[in-house]
Protein backbone atom coordinates (compact mmCIF):
# COMPACT_ATOMS: atom_id res chain seq x y z
CA UNK A 1 0.00 0.00 0.00
CA UNK A 2 1.66 3.19 -1.17
CA UNK A 3 -1.15 5.62 -0.55
CA UNK A 4 -1.21 6.30 -4.27
CA UNK A 5 -4.37 4.26 -4.59
CA UNK A 6 -6.23 7.02 -2.71
CA UNK A 7 -5.50 9.54 -5.43
CA UNK A 8 -8.39 9.76 -7.91
CA UNK A 9 -7.40 8.80 -11.45
CA UNK A 10 -9.51 11.57 -12.94
CA UNK A 11 -7.68 14.15 -10.81
CA UNK A 12 -4.32 12.95 -12.11
CA UNK A 13 -5.73 12.83 -15.64
CA UNK A 14 -6.80 16.46 -15.24
CA UNK A 15 -3.37 17.48 -13.95
CA UNK A 16 -1.74 15.54 -16.79
CA UNK A 17 -3.84 17.27 -19.44
CA UNK A 18 -3.08 20.74 -18.10
CA UNK A 19 0.61 19.91 -17.60
CA UNK A 20 0.90 18.40 -21.10
CA UNK A 21 -0.82 21.41 -22.61
CA UNK A 22 1.51 23.90 -20.93
CA UNK A 23 4.65 21.89 -21.72
CA UNK A 24 3.66 21.44 -25.37
CA UNK A 25 2.50 25.00 -26.00
CA UNK A 26 5.57 26.50 -24.34
CA UNK A 27 7.74 23.87 -26.05
CA UNK A 28 9.42 22.81 -22.81
CA UNK A 29 10.92 19.64 -24.27
CA UNK A 30 12.98 18.85 -21.19
CA UNK A 31 9.75 18.33 -19.23
CA UNK A 32 8.25 15.89 -21.75
CA UNK A 33 9.42 12.72 -19.95
CA UNK A 34 7.49 13.90 -16.89
CA UNK A 35 4.43 14.49 -19.03
CA UNK A 36 4.65 10.90 -20.26
CA UNK A 37 5.07 9.64 -16.71
CA UNK A 38 2.04 11.68 -15.55
CA UNK A 39 -0.02 10.19 -18.38
CA UNK A 40 1.03 6.66 -17.51
CA UNK A 41 0.25 7.24 -13.82
CA UNK A 42 -3.18 8.64 -14.72
CA UNK A 43 -3.88 5.57 -16.84
CA UNK A 44 -2.78 3.21 -14.09
CA UNK A 45 -4.90 4.97 -11.49
CA UNK A 46 -7.95 4.92 -13.76
CA UNK A 47 -7.55 1.18 -14.22
CA UNK A 48 -6.93 0.72 -10.50
CA UNK A 49 -10.17 2.56 -9.68
CA UNK A 50 -12.07 -0.06 -11.61
CA UNK A 51 -10.51 -2.85 -9.61
CA UNK A 52 -12.48 -4.21 -6.66
CA UNK A 53 -11.43 -3.39 -3.10
CA UNK A 54 -9.15 -5.95 -1.44
CA UNK A 55 -11.23 -8.95 -0.44
CA UNK A 56 -14.15 -7.96 -2.61
CA UNK A 57 -15.25 -10.05 -5.55
CA UNK A 58 -14.38 -8.72 -8.98
CA UNK A 59 -17.67 -7.64 -10.46
CA UNK A 60 -18.45 -6.26 -13.89
CA UNK A 61 -20.23 -3.45 -12.01
CA UNK A 62 -16.95 -2.33 -10.46
CA UNK A 63 -15.33 -2.20 -13.88
CA UNK A 64 -18.29 -0.25 -15.25
CA UNK A 65 -17.75 2.52 -12.73
CA UNK A 66 -14.43 3.57 -14.20
CA UNK A 67 -14.57 7.23 -15.16
CA UNK A 68 -18.32 7.28 -14.68
CA UNK A 69 -20.24 10.03 -12.92
CA UNK A 70 -21.45 8.66 -9.60
CA UNK A 71 -25.04 9.16 -8.49
CA UNK A 72 -25.51 12.11 -6.16
CA UNK A 73 -26.80 11.79 -2.62
CA UNK A 74 -30.31 13.14 -3.16
CA UNK A 75 -31.10 12.89 0.55
CA UNK A 76 -29.00 16.03 1.00
CA UNK A 77 -32.03 17.89 -0.31
CA UNK A 78 -34.68 18.92 2.20
CA UNK A 79 -37.68 16.63 2.04
CA UNK A 80 -35.98 13.76 0.25
CA UNK A 81 -35.87 10.73 2.51
CA UNK A 82 -33.99 7.55 1.60
CA UNK A 83 -37.31 6.04 0.45
CA UNK A 84 -37.96 9.02 -1.80
CA UNK A 85 -34.39 8.85 -3.07
CA UNK A 86 -34.88 5.18 -3.97
CA UNK A 87 -38.08 6.02 -5.82
CA UNK A 88 -36.31 8.79 -7.75
CA UNK A 89 -33.38 6.54 -8.55
CA UNK A 90 -35.78 3.91 -9.85
CA UNK A 91 -37.12 6.60 -12.19
CA UNK A 92 -33.56 7.25 -13.44
CA UNK A 93 -33.23 10.46 -11.43
CA UNK A 94 -29.87 9.90 -9.80
CA UNK A 95 -28.07 13.23 -10.01
CA UNK A 96 -28.71 16.81 -8.96
CA UNK A 97 -28.58 17.84 -12.61
CA UNK A 98 -31.33 15.44 -13.61
CA UNK A 99 -33.46 16.33 -10.60
CA UNK A 100 -32.91 20.02 -11.32
CA UNK A 101 -34.33 19.55 -14.80
CA UNK A 102 -37.34 17.49 -13.72
CA UNK A 103 -40.68 19.26 -13.40
CA UNK A 104 -42.49 19.06 -10.06
CA UNK A 105 -45.50 17.52 -11.82
CA UNK A 106 -43.32 14.70 -13.07
CA UNK A 107 -41.88 14.22 -9.60
CA UNK A 108 -45.43 14.07 -8.20
CA UNK A 109 -46.27 11.30 -10.66
CA UNK A 110 -43.12 9.36 -9.74
CA UNK A 111 -43.95 9.62 -6.03
CA UNK A 112 -47.57 8.61 -6.61
CA UNK A 113 -46.38 5.61 -8.58
CA UNK A 114 -43.94 4.66 -5.80
CA UNK A 115 -46.69 4.22 -3.25
CA UNK A 116 -49.40 5.87 -1.22
CA UNK A 117 -46.96 6.87 1.54
CA UNK A 118 -44.99 9.08 -0.79
CA UNK A 119 -47.91 10.38 -2.82
CA UNK A 120 -48.65 13.29 -0.47
CA UNK A 121 -45.11 14.68 -0.41
CA UNK A 122 -44.68 18.07 -2.05
CA UNK A 123 -41.66 17.98 -4.39
CA UNK A 124 -42.09 21.51 -5.78
CA UNK A 125 -38.90 22.86 -4.19
CA UNK A 126 -36.63 19.95 -5.10
CA UNK A 127 -35.60 21.01 -8.62
CA UNK A 128 -34.43 24.42 -7.35
CA UNK A 129 -32.64 22.81 -4.40
CA UNK A 130 -31.02 20.31 -6.76
CA UNK A 131 -29.77 23.09 -9.02
CA UNK A 132 -28.21 24.80 -5.99
CA UNK A 133 -26.65 21.51 -4.88
CA UNK A 134 -25.27 20.95 -8.37
CA UNK A 135 -23.55 24.33 -8.19
CA UNK A 136 -22.24 23.57 -4.70
CA UNK A 137 -24.23 26.42 -3.18
CA UNK A 138 -24.99 24.46 -0.03
CA UNK A 139 -25.28 27.56 2.16
CA UNK A 140 -28.32 28.75 0.22
CA UNK A 141 -30.16 25.45 0.53
CA UNK A 142 -32.88 24.61 2.99
CA UNK A 143 -31.43 22.70 5.94
CA UNK A 144 -32.41 19.06 6.51
CA UNK A 145 -32.74 17.16 9.75
CA UNK A 146 -31.57 13.59 10.40
CA UNK A 147 -34.64 12.05 8.74
CA UNK A 148 -34.18 14.05 5.58
CA UNK A 149 -37.18 16.24 6.34
CA UNK A 150 -37.10 19.98 5.92
CA UNK A 151 -36.15 21.73 9.15
CA UNK A 152 -38.70 24.27 10.24
CA UNK A 153 -37.30 27.25 12.08
CA UNK B 1 -19.53 -2.09 -23.07
CA UNK B 2 -19.62 1.10 -21.00
CA UNK B 3 -16.24 0.37 -19.41
CA UNK B 4 -14.48 -0.40 -22.67
CA UNK B 5 -13.84 3.21 -23.65
CA UNK B 6 -12.36 4.15 -20.29
CA UNK B 7 -10.31 0.98 -20.17
CA UNK B 8 -8.88 1.62 -23.64
CA UNK B 9 -8.17 5.23 -22.68
CA UNK B 10 -6.25 4.03 -19.62
CA UNK B 11 -4.28 1.50 -21.65
CA UNK B 12 -3.53 4.10 -24.31
CA UNK B 13 -2.31 6.61 -21.70
CA UNK B 14 -0.08 3.98 -20.10
CA UNK B 15 1.38 2.88 -23.43
CA UNK B 16 1.94 6.45 -24.60
CA UNK B 17 3.52 7.27 -21.26
CA UNK B 18 5.78 4.24 -21.38
CA UNK B 19 6.70 4.94 -24.97
CA UNK B 20 7.80 8.41 -23.96
CA UNK B 21 10.20 7.20 -21.30
CA UNK B 22 11.48 3.90 -22.65
CA UNK B 23 11.61 4.55 -26.38
CA UNK B 24 13.88 6.76 -28.38
CA UNK B 25 12.16 9.62 -30.19
CA UNK B 26 12.06 9.77 -33.97
CA UNK B 27 15.29 11.73 -33.83
CA UNK B 28 16.70 9.15 -31.44
CA UNK B 29 17.52 11.87 -28.93
CA UNK B 30 15.64 11.07 -25.77
CA UNK B 31 16.46 7.80 -24.09
CA UNK B 32 15.17 8.83 -20.72
CA UNK B 33 15.63 5.52 -18.95
CA UNK B 34 16.54 3.00 -21.60
CA UNK B 35 15.50 2.17 -25.12
CA UNK B 36 13.69 -0.91 -26.34
CA UNK B 37 13.89 -0.69 -30.13
CA UNK B 38 11.35 -3.43 -30.85
CA UNK B 39 8.82 -1.66 -28.68
CA UNK B 40 8.85 1.16 -31.19
CA UNK B 41 7.16 -1.14 -33.71
CA UNK B 42 4.07 -0.97 -31.53
CA UNK B 43 4.04 2.80 -31.54
CA UNK B 44 2.15 2.93 -34.82
CA UNK B 45 -0.81 1.27 -33.13
CA UNK B 46 -1.12 3.78 -30.28
CA UNK B 47 -2.98 6.53 -32.18
CA UNK B 48 -5.57 4.01 -33.34
CA UNK B 49 -6.01 2.82 -29.78
CA UNK B 50 -6.49 6.40 -28.55
CA UNK B 51 -8.85 7.11 -31.42
CA UNK B 52 -10.94 4.06 -30.61
CA UNK B 53 -11.02 4.93 -26.91
CA UNK B 54 -11.99 8.53 -27.66
CA UNK B 55 -14.71 7.47 -30.10
CA UNK B 56 -16.26 5.02 -27.64
CA UNK B 57 -16.24 7.55 -24.77
CA UNK B 58 -17.67 10.19 -27.09
CA UNK B 59 -20.58 7.95 -28.03
CA UNK B 60 -21.16 7.13 -24.35
CA UNK B 61 -21.16 10.73 -23.18
CA UNK B 62 -22.72 12.65 -26.05
CA UNK B 63 -26.28 12.02 -24.88
CA UNK B 64 -25.63 13.50 -21.44
CA UNK B 65 -22.88 16.05 -21.92
CA UNK B 66 -23.93 18.14 -18.93
CA UNK B 67 -23.33 15.21 -16.58
CA UNK B 68 -20.21 13.95 -18.34
CA UNK B 69 -18.61 17.14 -19.59
CA UNK B 70 -15.04 16.36 -18.46
CA UNK B 71 -14.98 12.92 -20.06
CA UNK B 72 -16.70 14.29 -23.18
CA UNK B 73 -13.87 16.81 -23.56
CA UNK B 74 -11.28 14.12 -22.81
CA UNK B 75 -12.81 12.06 -25.63
CA UNK B 76 -12.64 15.01 -28.04
CA UNK B 77 -9.06 15.68 -27.01
CA UNK B 78 -8.04 12.04 -27.46
CA UNK B 79 -9.61 11.91 -30.92
CA UNK B 80 -8.08 15.22 -31.99
CA UNK B 81 -4.57 14.43 -30.77
CA UNK B 82 -4.63 10.99 -32.39
CA UNK B 83 -5.94 12.38 -35.68
CA UNK B 84 -3.20 15.01 -35.56
CA UNK B 85 -0.62 12.28 -35.09
CA UNK B 86 -2.05 10.09 -37.84
CA UNK B 87 -2.31 12.81 -40.48
CA UNK B 88 0.95 14.48 -39.51
CA UNK B 89 -0.39 17.65 -37.97
CA UNK B 90 1.92 17.56 -34.97
CA UNK B 91 3.91 20.77 -34.50
CA UNK B 92 1.21 22.82 -36.22
CA UNK B 93 -1.17 25.43 -34.80
CA UNK B 94 -3.89 22.79 -34.84
CA UNK B 95 -2.08 20.92 -32.11
CA UNK B 96 -1.99 24.04 -29.94
CA UNK B 97 -5.77 24.19 -30.21
CA UNK B 98 -5.93 20.51 -29.27
CA UNK B 99 -3.75 21.15 -26.24
CA UNK B 100 -6.01 24.01 -25.21
CA UNK B 101 -8.94 21.60 -25.49
CA UNK B 102 -7.03 19.11 -23.33
CA UNK B 103 -6.34 21.81 -20.78
CA UNK B 104 -10.05 22.66 -20.75
CA UNK B 105 -10.84 19.00 -20.12
CA UNK B 106 -8.23 18.97 -17.36
CA UNK B 107 -9.77 22.04 -15.79
CA UNK B 108 -13.21 20.43 -15.71
CA UNK B 109 -11.76 17.20 -14.28
CA UNK B 110 -10.14 19.19 -11.46
CA UNK B 111 -13.36 21.14 -10.93
CA UNK B 112 -15.34 17.89 -10.75
CA UNK B 113 -12.90 16.53 -8.18
CA UNK B 114 -13.12 19.76 -6.17
CA UNK B 115 -16.93 19.54 -6.27
CA UNK B 116 -16.80 15.91 -5.08
CA UNK B 117 -14.51 16.96 -2.22
CA UNK B 118 -16.93 19.72 -1.24
CA UNK B 119 -19.89 17.34 -1.25
CA UNK B 120 -18.03 14.71 0.78
CA UNK B 121 -17.11 17.40 3.30
CA UNK B 122 -20.73 18.47 3.65
CA UNK B 123 -21.87 14.86 3.97
CA UNK B 124 -19.17 14.28 6.56
CA UNK B 125 -20.37 17.25 8.56
CA UNK B 126 -23.95 15.98 8.54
Amino acid sequence: MTGLERVPGKLVLGIYLIFAGIVSILNLAFLMPFVYIAGAVAGMLLIQEAAPAPGAAATPEAVKNIGKVRPDDLTRIAGITPEVSNALNAAKIKTYVTLGKTKPETLKKILAKAGAELANIDPSGWPRQARLADKGRWDEMEPVDESGQETKA
Amino acid sequence: MKSVGNFLLSVWLILEGLSGVIMPTDEGKINFFFAIPRFSLLKGVFPYLGLLAGAIILVQTINDIKNNRPMFLVALWAIAICVAELVGLLNTPFVYAVHLLGMGAGYFLLKEWQQAQKVSQVVGEK
